[in-house]
């Protein structure tokens, strides 16, 4: 089922924008709350109470050495009908709203939103592409290595707004550590040194909780550099509409809940690892003797998070550069321009050597 | 293309410090002979009247405290005279007597024998008597110089002796101010203590004033040929006498003016070194999410601690606090750290010496 955006007084394509928070339609300039935007239609197959499989006895018998089936992670590709258009739109398999090729209109897949699919929340993009792109440009300026013809306007124009999917997990963690610590000092008496050392037994247990920690489910995108854009603002968190979706990019998860846990669970470990550390003070040395860390899921949020991607291929090597959609941040390496680098190395060599000469030269 | 450019680039700074290399060295050749170091090893006292005398024992008390001292003492001394506001302090006197220790015919004395050596000097000599701990000396002396030089009472160029009698601090400090900190460096400073210390040792004041005056006079006119003192009839030894042509000046000028070549050569590649390195350690992004970023603090903290203390352990190392070397040519280590700043900003040179 394929979601378009009509509006509803002229009937042109609608785009979510993110100034008014709202639609907006791109002929007539109608605006409508995202929450009026068209719904996804429940499925309308008739839902039964499962089979208990234990209670059938197996009516047949077949091998164990099955052959290896190629089994997509991201189901099957599809093809829908644009609704404005009618022309077939074949997208890959993640991908869960994008633009018709053929006549730009905003579409949303339902099928891929709808169900397991269905994503909690959305933070929706404060970002517009206007200043994505003046935000990239600025990045690229402040960078004192970066070539000065590496955010062309030509590459700026490429770049996509694309809500990436993220699990969100509320944590609870339960922290324990027995330290063995030491006080030192030393000080003088008449022709001796005196080292005093002071030993102490410690012991530390938290009851830590952390919210919404955030992991990108998408598998085509790199998960540090994901990280590197956290942190989102919250308060911006949304119930998802799919309205929210009209006129960007959305993917949907490739991966689940679960098979991100380790990683959440890794992450809040050493949160409350360094928390533990913060709370033992004033000492010159500690040992840990044990330190016992549980950590628990207690709730996730499949979450579309805004960001700006710029994909670009440059010396073979095809470059990504991401944007946080809400804050702005960039994320990404850019290239080093020698000749930057010649400049910087003489400027600094002169600089000081003409500072270092004058002083000894004119100080005397 | 960028090539191209990089190779200019390149080719220019190898061209600038090429200049630079060959300019430097001979700026520097004669700035290195004329401040080659002086170290005398040894400095015999010929007028010592005692035998090498063994420095008191300082009370053990931890380090700690001295930096915690808030001169209370030093302020009354000033408040009861009136220094502070340069009441007592005028143009005339070059001995301040809080002490009581000499009488006026001993003070008229000193004063017209400083007022010549000041003479002699193109300096300004000034000397206190009074009593106090021995933190408070240096803190008290820089107080006292300020307030001279403030005032107008004594000229920038200052050499200035506190005479600390208070019975259990029985010590002198010296301080350089101006053209004295470096004329009479550290050094010079404790070739002074080693000759006056004698004489105060020998309960001769008067005589230990006068001397210091005498070779702080002479120390600040010191010539390469120069060598002896007339007026009190003390012979500088000759291994004393500065056999280079000058000093080793310890201030920021003097070691600038030492900074060898290479260095000159080297330093800065470091610094470009160093810059082009943090450029590319910080060309990316920073992780902007800390521990604290997704921690609810309301329903987080800890739910138990404990710090039981044990026990101490206590280990000790000699290291005995004066240099004490045989042959008795030093009487003592130095045993407060020379120079410093006042507190109206004078830097100065130092020393002091418990007798
Ligand atoms: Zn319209
Ligand atoms: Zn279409």
């Amino acid at each position: 089922m394929v979601l378009d955006f009509k509006c509803p007084q002229c009937g042109g394509g609608m785009e979510y924008d993110s100034e008014l928070g709202k639609l907006q339609c791109r002929s007539c300039g109608f605006e409508q709350a995202v929450e009026d935007a068209p719904e996804i239609e429940e499925d309308d197959s008739v839902s039964v109470e499962p089979f208990d499989g234990g209670s059938i006895p197996d009516e047949a018998e077949f091998s164990n050495e099955t052959e290896e089936k190629e089994t997509s992670l991201y189901g099957e590709e599809q093809e829908f009908f644009c609704n404005s258009c009618g022309a077939a739109i074949v997208t890959e398999p993640e991908v869960s709203a994008t633009h018709c090729p053929y006549c730009g209109s905003a579409v949303a897949f339902g099928e891929r939103l709808q169900g397991k699919l269905a994503p909690d929340k959305v933070i929706p993009f404060t970002v517009s592409k206007e200043e994505a792109k003046a935000g990239f440009r600025k990045w690229a300026k402040n960078g004192l290595l970066t070539p000065k013809d590496f955010m062309t306007e030509k590459r700026l124009g490429e770049i996509t707004g694309i809500y990436v999917p993220f699990w969100l997990y509320d944590m609870h963690v339960n922290a324990e550590a027995d330290c063995s610590c030491t006080k030192k000092r030393s000080f003088r008496r008449g022709d001796y040194i005196i080292h005093e050392t002071k030993h102490y037994h410690v012991y530390r247990r938290a009851n830590l909780n952390y919210k919404k920690v955030p992991a990108d489910a998408s598998v085509k995108l790199d998960d540090t550099m994901m990280d590197l854009l956290e942190p989102y603002d919250y308060r911006r968190l949304r119930k998802f509409e799919p309205g929210y979706l009209a006129g960007f990019q959305a993917e949907k998860y490739g991966v689940d809940a679960d098979g991100l846990l380790m990683r959440i669970k890794n992450r809040v470990s050493e949160y409350a690892q360094s928390y533990i550390k913060s709370t033992i003070k004033g000492y010159s040395t500690t040992t840990y003797n044990s330190q016992n860390i549980m950590e628990e899921k207690q709730q996730e949020y499949y979450t579309l998070l805004p960001v700006w991607l710029l994909k670009y291929e440059y010396k073979g090597e095809s470059k990504i550069y991401a944007m946080n959609g809400q804050t702005g941040k960039v994320v990404g390496k850019p290239p080093i321009s020698g000749a930057r680098v010649a400049k910087w190395i003489s400027i600094l060599y002169g600089g000081s050597f003409a500072v270092l000469t004058l002083l000894s030269y004119f100080m005397v | 293309m960028k090539k191209m450019r990089l190779y200019r680039w390149m080719s220019w700074v190898l061209a600038f410090g090429a200049l630079m290399t060959w300019i430097i060295p001979a700026e520097n050749a004669m700035a290195e002979t004329e401040w080659d170091e002086v170290v005398v090893e040894s400095a015999p006292v010929i007028l010592t009247p005692g035998d090498a005398y063994e420095e008191p024992e300082v009370s053990g008390e931890e380090t700690e405290d001295v930096f915690a001292t808030e001169h209370t003492q030093v302020e009354q001394i000033l408040e009861d005279n009136l220094i502070s506001t340069g009441i007592t302090l005028n143009g005339e006197q070059r001995l301040y007597d809080f002490f009581g220790k000499f009488n006026e015919e001993e003070q008229e004395e000193i004063s017209s024998w400083i007022i010549d050596r000041e003479e002699e000097g193109g300096i300004s000599i000034r000397v206190f008597v009074a009593g106090m701990a021995v933190e408070d000396e240096k803190y008290f002396l820089e107080e006292c110089a300020d307030a001279l030089c403030d005032n107008g009472y004594a000229k920038e160029d200052l050499a200035i002796m506190l005479l600390n009698l208070d019975e259990d601090n029985r010590g002198v400090c010296i301080q350089g101010y101006g053209i004295c900190e470096t004329k009479l460096n550290d050094d010079r400073i404790e070739y002074i203590l080693d000759d006056i210390i004698a004489w105060f040792l020998e309960d001769d004041y008067v005589y230990g004033v006068k001397l210091f005056a005498e070779e702080a006079a002479y120390y600040v006119t010191a010539e390469e040929e120069k060598e002896s003192v007339g007026s009190v009839g003390i012979v500088i030894p000759a291994d004393r006498s500065p056999q280079v042509p000058y000093y080793k000046d310890n201030s920021f000028k003097g070691k600038l003016n030492r900074m060898p070549w290479p260095f000159l050569v080297i330093a800065p590649m470091a610094v470009a070194g160093l810059g082009i390195f943090l450029m590319i350690q910080s060309n990316g992004s920073k992780k902007t999410t800390n521990n604290k970023t997704y921690m609810e603090n309301e329903t987080s903290g800890l739910t138990a601690q404990r710090d039981d203390y044990i026990r101490t352990s206590i280990s000790r190392t000699y290291s005995p606090r004066s240099s004490g070397t045989s042959g008795g040519s030093r009487s003592g280590g130095r045993s407060s750290g020379g120079g410093g700043r006042s507190g109206g900003g004078r830097s100065h040179s130092g020393g002091s010496r418990r007798f």
